[in-house]
């Protein structure tokens, strides 16, 4: 997988608790053509205390390839280190990853239900959808402890105006709503707001889901209360066979199994258990749960996220299944005897290249 | 070869395609050609830009006015489009549009709202292609008062087969859609190119797809379920017959037409669809290289028997 050398061009905070990237290519070229949800990693090599790259979403427009922009929630070490970051200093990016995509052909009607820092994958699909021009029906649900807790207000506001097909509804934990508002609801996200964002026909869309763990197995049993099963939500999870994919010319969820098999998913696992080890140990971040982008994975089991809000600690996504890396630092034995030893090399970590989505073409009326 | 996927905004819509290749940097190149090609056509004929060619053509009547080259090309294209369909597909309907109440891009129309004015009775001819001199030789073009030319049904089309040359020049497999017009050519890595037909009973989705041969098809969708509205009762729509100034009386609700220029395609859908289901039908029987498959207001199916066999509904 490609690296592209890259400089931070800006660093600011988007709220107290949320650190805004930019990142542009160090040659000046264009980054890779990604589909909006993906994501990148990215590593620091200025720092020394920013050990290890990391996996954020890609906030920006898939229609501007000129930068990449994250938004960071910052909790953990690793985190709050970035806080070190100047613009300038270099980054190291790869990507793109992922199949938490929108994508305009198959998702006509689309609705995205963040928690959170689980609003940065949005983020770049509405903003795709509207620089583009399309016309799909967009409907963003933002879950969040306070209205100083929402990154991305302005530009949502911005992106309402420009794009008439996005609506936008705040749901405010601390039910602190400004007078005079009709898009900010208080409490958190129920049955009610579901209905007013998508109307009494909850069938006909594409539900999209990226929040801290709590808060989306919630959701995702709210919207299976409307009798939608848990395949027709898509949500971030470890990454072969559990995607759903709706074809086109289908509005029902299709479970696609990925052509490696799921044999080579648990080897890719096991491997994947055996260099986070080793990474943990090098960057004593705290543990996180592998392969799993749900925003808050930071050991946050607190299942009552409805009745109360719940602290945030460690929402950076988590990393990847980890590029081809052999460590295996096991020296050769020095054997005393004529027969020389030899060591086994220690396996290298398969890493299989992202898959993409091509759409295919489609002749709508005129 | 990979597929290389590419879109970008242009005409109210999107221009997107994929293209197969195993030189990504030249399909960047061409693509970037697209793209020029594109707004520079946008540029030029649209005629909701003021200062495009064809709006300051459309206020110049009564003396020959001398066009640029690709001008010309597009109104003797429009020529040979109203000469096959006999006339039914005509760019001279623009004053039409404008008294339907399209004055604007039909971006900012809204769907359910817009209400015709009451046509205009009057002793003047009703408007016609046949009215306007076109001078390849001198490249001039002489238009009547009270005649606007609307390229919006036959550009796109036009476009489309100039968007597929430019393509050509680096891969033959490919596919690229303008707006929901769509050219394919070549094979899908080796497979027949499968295109999707939208319902027009229900934009989000497709009713069926089209596995065409291996080769260049270009294949556009008319339909009357996009742009409507109801007046006295009745309902209305976008296609103007060119017979009546109206929208066209029609049994059909969509027709998808595959032919071999998106010219053809986009114009012969609209024949079809303004001549109804038997007449088209009939009609269409007899021209070369040309398949279709329509709906009725009654949904009923009916096809072209050459394109029974490329038909799979979902």
């Amino acid at each position: 997988m490609p690296r592209y050398h890259s400089i931070l061009q800006d660093i600011r905070p988007l709220t107290p608790g949320i650190l805004g990237l930019v990142v542009v290519r160090q040659d000046g070229q264009s980054y890779p053509q990604f589909l909006p949800g993906q994501y990148a990693t990215l590593s620091f090599p200025s720092h020394s205390r920013i050990k290890g790259e990391r996996s954020f979403s890609i906030a920006s427009s898939a229609a501007d390839l000129t930068k990449l922009e994250f938004g960071i929630r910052i909790g953990g070490r690793y985190t709050t280190a970035l806080r070190q970051l100047r613009p300038g200093d270099r980054v190291e990016a790869a990507g793109p990853f992922g199949q938490f995509t929108f994508e305009p052909f198959r998702d006509q009607s689309a609705v995205f239900i963040a928690g959170g820092i689980g609003i940065t994958p949005f983020m770049s699909m509405v903003q795709t959808a509207t620089d583009i021009g399309l016309r799909n029906s967009l409907r963003l649900v933002y879950s969040v402890r306070s209205l100083a807790d929402a990154a991305y207000v302005d530009v949502l506001n911005d992106l309402s105006r420009r794009n008439p097909n996005l609506g936008v509804t705040y749901v405010v934990g601390d039910r602190r709503v400004p007078p005079g508002t009709s898009n900010i609801r208080p409490g958190f996200v129920t049955a009610d707001i579901f209905s007013a964002a998508i109307g009494k026909n909850p069938w006909g869309h594409s539900y999209f889901l990226c929040g801290p763990p709590a808060f989306m197995n919630v959701v995702t049993k709210q919207l299976q209360s409307f009798g939608l099963p848990k395949t027709a939500v898509r949500t971030e999870r470890f990454a072969v066979a559990s995607s759903a994919l709706i074809e086109p010319g289908s509005w029902l969820p299709k479970l696609t199994i990925a052509s490696w098999g799921l044999a080579t998913v648990a080897l890719v696992g096991f491997f994947a258990v055996r260099e986070k080890d080793r990474r943990d140990e090098l960057s004593a971040a705290p543990p996180t749960t592998i392969i799993n982008r749900n925003a808050n994975a930071a050991g946050n089991t607190n299942t009552a996220f409805l009745e109360t809000p719940v602290p945030i600690v460690n929402t950076a996504p988590n990393p990847p299944t980890p590029p081809a890396v052999n460590t295996n630092t096991t020296t050769p034995i020095v054997n005393t005897t004529t027969t020389p030893v030899r060591t086994t090399p220690a396996p290298t970590i398969y890493q299989p290249p992202p898959m993409r989505y091509v759409p295919q073409p489609r002749t709508t009326v005129s | 070869m990979t597929p290389i996927h590419q879109h970008f905004p242009a005409l109210g819509t999107t221009v997107e395609g994929v293209l197969h290749s195993s030189d990504a940097l030249s399909m960047q190149q061409v693509w970037d050609k697209v793209r020029r090609l594109v707004n520079a056509f946008e540029r030029r004929f649209s005629r909701f830009q003021p200062s495009s060619e064809l709006s300051l053509l459309n206020g110049q009547a009564g003396r020959p006015i001398t066009v640029s080259a690709e001008m010309l090309e597009l109104f003797l294209a429009a020529r040979r489009a109203w000469d096959r369909t006999e006339h039914l597909v005509d760019p001279t309907i623009g004053a039409a549009i404008i008294s339907a109440g399209y004055d604007v891009t039909f971006d900012r129309v809204p769907v359910e709202t817009v209400s015709i004015q009451a046509p205009e009775t009057n002793a003047q001819p009703r408007p016609s292609l046949s009215m306007i001199n076109i001078d390849p030789i001198v490249s001039t073009v002489t238009m009547p008062a009270g005649v606007s030319i609307d390229m919006g049904g036959l550009g796109k089309g036009f476009l489309l087969d100039a968007v597929a040359r430019t393509i050509e020049e680096v891969t033959n497999d490919f596919w690229v859609s303008l707006g929901g017009d769509v050219c394919v050519s070549g094979t899908d890595g080796g497979r027949p190119w499968r295109i999707g037909v939208q319902d027009p009973a229900a934009l989000e989705r497709d009713w069926a797809t089209l596995t065409v041969p291996t080769g260049r098809w270009a294949i556009a969708t008319s339909g009357t379920t996009k742009r409507k509205g109801v007046r006295h009762g009745r309902r209305w729509h976008h296609i103007i017959d060119p017979r009546t100034g109206r929208p066209a009386l029609t049994d059909l609700v969509a027709v998808t037409v595959v032919a071999d220029s998106g010219l053809m395609a986009d114009a012969l859908a609209k024949a079809i669809l303004i001549r109804g289901s038997r007449e088209g039908l009939t009609w269409l029987q007899r021209q070369h290289q040309v398949e279709a498959i329509v709906i009725t207001d009654r949904h009923d199916l009916l096809t072209t028997s050459g394109a029974r066999p490329w038909l799979t509904l979902l």
